[in-house]
């Protein structure tokens, strides 16, 4: 077969397009990135920090299947990093906030936090969303010991790798399913009932998560009707709905993830196999898919370590200056405002050391109570997982109800910890 | 671990999960479509075709959200990504005709980023929905069904109908089939080939369009929802290998009954993984694809 153009011509034109798509490709990651991005502004009042900037280097999935969360993240980060600039920022020294993009996957999470801390020589790291990102990027900034806080909730990722012990660089931000699932179960055993359907995403987190609920379901009475996961991105929840619907549970317990999350929901509500059949999770039905789902789970309870409905001066002001800040008008999810009070507790714990050094940070950091949106959290000197409070809440047609706070709860030693 | 073999005793469930099977037939083989006569008559194999389904969601979406009925989204968006894939047939695809190396598989991957990173920036990252147009929901011998989720299978499999009559019955299918098997011969019987591989990309890259603005009330629209079909898409193409437009149909079948049949009866995690096997192993046994030797001289 004759080539329809010479290999000359062809090398010449993809070359020319290759330059051009990759120009194209530098100018449109630069507008993307430029947007909404670094901290503004100057101190309104009070000595303006001066000074060599202390960088906090930050990983989100700005673009891909979590761009939702990585946006809601960053601008969590930006807020904070401008309150704490405002108020004289830390040690006297501005902070900076250096944004990367993962591309909502784990092997872009490690190449950026590789990059913020060998070339950007960032103080800290924070960010990852799934649990796949936080351990990749766990082993990057243990080698360059530099302390890295993982911003979702989720299993442990704070020891070594083995599970022996504690890796001192590592923070958790949110929650851990012990924490959140072990006040929620006996409350859903009680409104709803013992046989549970057990349902989630197919990865660490989700399968982590019921293996504790099965555990306490065991200490407790219930009993589970099946148990199954399905790949992220899955679209069609036809097929598991009809099991689901055939089975009959009391209770459908439900860790899928992300978009899928409101995939599974509308197709319940469409085809009405779950109408009679009670749903409930947490991170299923978190903020971020509220606008999807929320109207189509209107009573549906669920468990989270922050809302907006919380009330305390910390929260009342968050919220007020997100909403203004990023013109947001939506319920604001955790993840928004844990990287904000990431932020404040980097301070917290600097100051308390008097330096950013590592080693005297850390030392700093275990046993500090901070007070944040999300209540008076405390940096568990054993394991490096804040003790936080967990809320009941509920759904509305507007958002979330406060319901009931748990108390603060504590994660047990190193259990669970999916660092291998 | 494998999931609870479910026990089809109950003749409504076994129903339900077979029209499960048929749905995701029906769909898949309507996405798969457009790919299909790509490769079998431009050898081009267009990683961007996922895109195309996106481009059909984002159509249906901005449609309704200037109040127009979603029926109407439908043919707007055949017609929308129709139009949106001449032009990209006359720049970059046609380029690529005939050639059987990786250079398809670089520019329309390009293409593919370009299109999913570009309408995120210019639609935002926000979440959009669209309303499902039928809502409620009937009870057949027990289970369940939704209004809309028979309405999508019954369109995409009509669609794909429409267009198998179109290849088999018309005068146009005569110069499609024509095309596709022997392009030479076909020029010289004074077919305009040139103008019958712009039709045809663009007939498909419709198909694929219309797919997407079928689905997009029961999934989150976002600038990377074609990813998850086009892996599919290819998944059928590899099955049928290059023949008439009814391999594409049997391709469909095979990917699609299979993955929906074994993840009603098993889990969803170990179909994907056995869909895989199963294509990997009919591949082995007939590596130009299972229905090549139903290609008519």
């Amino acid at each position: 077969m004759q080539p329809i153009i010479s290999r000359r011509r062809f090398l010449a034109t993809t070359g020319g397009l290759a330059a051009l798509g990759s120009l194209g490709a530098l100018g449109l990651s630069a507008c993307g990135d430029d947007e909404e991005e670094g901290p503004a502004g100057t101190p309104a009042e009070g000595v303006a920090p001066s000074g060599e900037p202390i960088k906090i280097g930050g990983v989100f999935s700005l673009t891909g299947i979590f761009a939702l969360f990585g946006e809601l993240m960053r601008n969590g980060a930006i807020l904070g990093v401008e309150k704490i600039n405002e108020e004289g920022g830390v040690l006297g020294r501005p902070l900076e906030l250096l944004v990367e993009d993962d591309g909502s996957t784990s092997t872009g999470a490690a190449e950026r936090a590789r990059k913020l801390l060998l070339d950007d020589k960032v103080d800290f790291v924070m960010g990852t969303l799934t649990s796949a990102d936080s351990l990749a990027v766990v082993p990057v900034a243990t080698e360059a010991k530099k302390p890295f806080f993982y911003i979702l909730e989720g299993e442990s990722k704070t020891c070594n790798p083995g599970g022996e012990g504690l890796n001192p660089y590592v923070f958790g931000i949110g929650s851990t399913p012990h924490q959140y699932i072990t006040p929620f179960v006996p409350v859903l055993l009680e409104r709803y009932g013992t046989d549970w359907y057990l349902i989630g995403s197919d990865y660490v987190f989700p399968r982590s998560v019921h293996a504790i609920t099965k555990e306490l379901l065991a200490q407790q009475g219930g009993r589970v009707v099946a148990e199954e996961y399905v790949p992220l991105g899955t679209t069609d929840f036809g097929p598991l709905i009809d099991k689901i619907a055939a089975a009959q549970p009391d209770l459908v317990f439900t860790y899928i993830v992300g978009p899928d999350s409101i995939a599974f929901t509308l197709r319940g509500v469409e085809t009405g196999q779950l109408a009679d059949i009670p749903v409930s999770g947490s991170a299923h039905f978190r903020p971020v898919q509220w606008p999807g789902l929320g109207q189509a789970s209107i009573g549906t309870i669920l468990v989270d370590h922050y809302s907006q409905a919380v009330d305390n001066p910390e929260n009342n002001e968050f919220v007020a200056r997100f909403r203004e800040r990023f013109n947001f008008e939506l319920p604001i999810d955790a993840i928004a405002a844990d990287t904000y009070l990431t932020i404040q507790i980097i301070r917290a714990a600097a100051e308390q050391a008097g330096s950013i050094e590592p080693e005297a940070f850390i030392a700093a950091a275990e046993g500090l109570e901070v007070a944040t949106p999300k209540g008076l959290v405390l940096i568990d000197p054993e394991n490096h997982i804040l003790q936080q409070n967990i809320y009941l809440l509920e759904i509305t047609a507007d958002g979330y109800k406060f319901l009931e706070d748990f108390g603060r709860q504590v994660h047990p030693d190193q259990v669970d910890c999916s660092v291998t | 671990m494998l999931g609870d073999i479910v026990l089809a005793v109950d003749g409504g469930f076994v129903l339900k999960q077979s029209f499960n099977a048929v749905s995701a037939i029906a769909l898949l083989t309507l996405v798969a479509l457009g790919l299909y006569v790509a490769f079998a008559m431009l050898r081009v194999i267009n990683i961007a075709h996922g895109e195309f389904l996106m481009l059909g969601a984002y159509t249906q979406w901005a449609v309704t959200d200037h109040g127009f009925s979603p029926w109407f989204g439908l043919p707007a968006a055949a017609l929308a990504v129709g139009t949106f894939a001449v032009v990209v047939e006359r720049t970059v695809i046609r380029r690529l005709y005939l050639r059987e190396d990786l250079s398809t598989l670089l520019a329309t991957f390009g293409l593919s980023i370009i299109l999913q990173r570009g309408i995120g920036i210019w639609l935002g990252t926000e979440r959009r929905f669209v309303e499902v147009p039928v809502k409620g929901n009937f009870e057949f011998l027990g289970v369940s069904y939704g209004h809309y989720e028979v309405v999508v299978p019954v369109i995409a499999a009509g669609i794909v109908l429409a267009v198998l009559l179109l290849i088999m019955r018309t005068d146009f299918g005569i110069r499609v089939r024509a095309t596709i098997q022997n392009p030479e011969m076909a020029a010289a019987m004074g077919i305009n080939t040139d103008l019958m591989n712009m039709v045809t990309f663009a007939l498909g890259a419709a198909l694929a369009g219309v797919a997407g603005a079928l689905i997009v009330p029961t999934v989150t629209l976002s600038p990377v929802m074609g990813v998850e079909f086009v892996v599919r898409a290819f998944l059928v193409v590899i099955v049928a290998g290059a023949g008439t437009v009814f391999a594409a149909l049997g391709g469909g079948a095979v990917v699609g009954g299979w993955e929906s049949g074994f993840t009603s009866a098993f889990d969803a995690t170990y179909a994907q993984i056995s869909v895989l096997l199963l294509v990997i192993f009919l591949v082995l046994l007939r590596p130009r694809g299972l229905f090549e030797r139903f290609q008519r001289t």
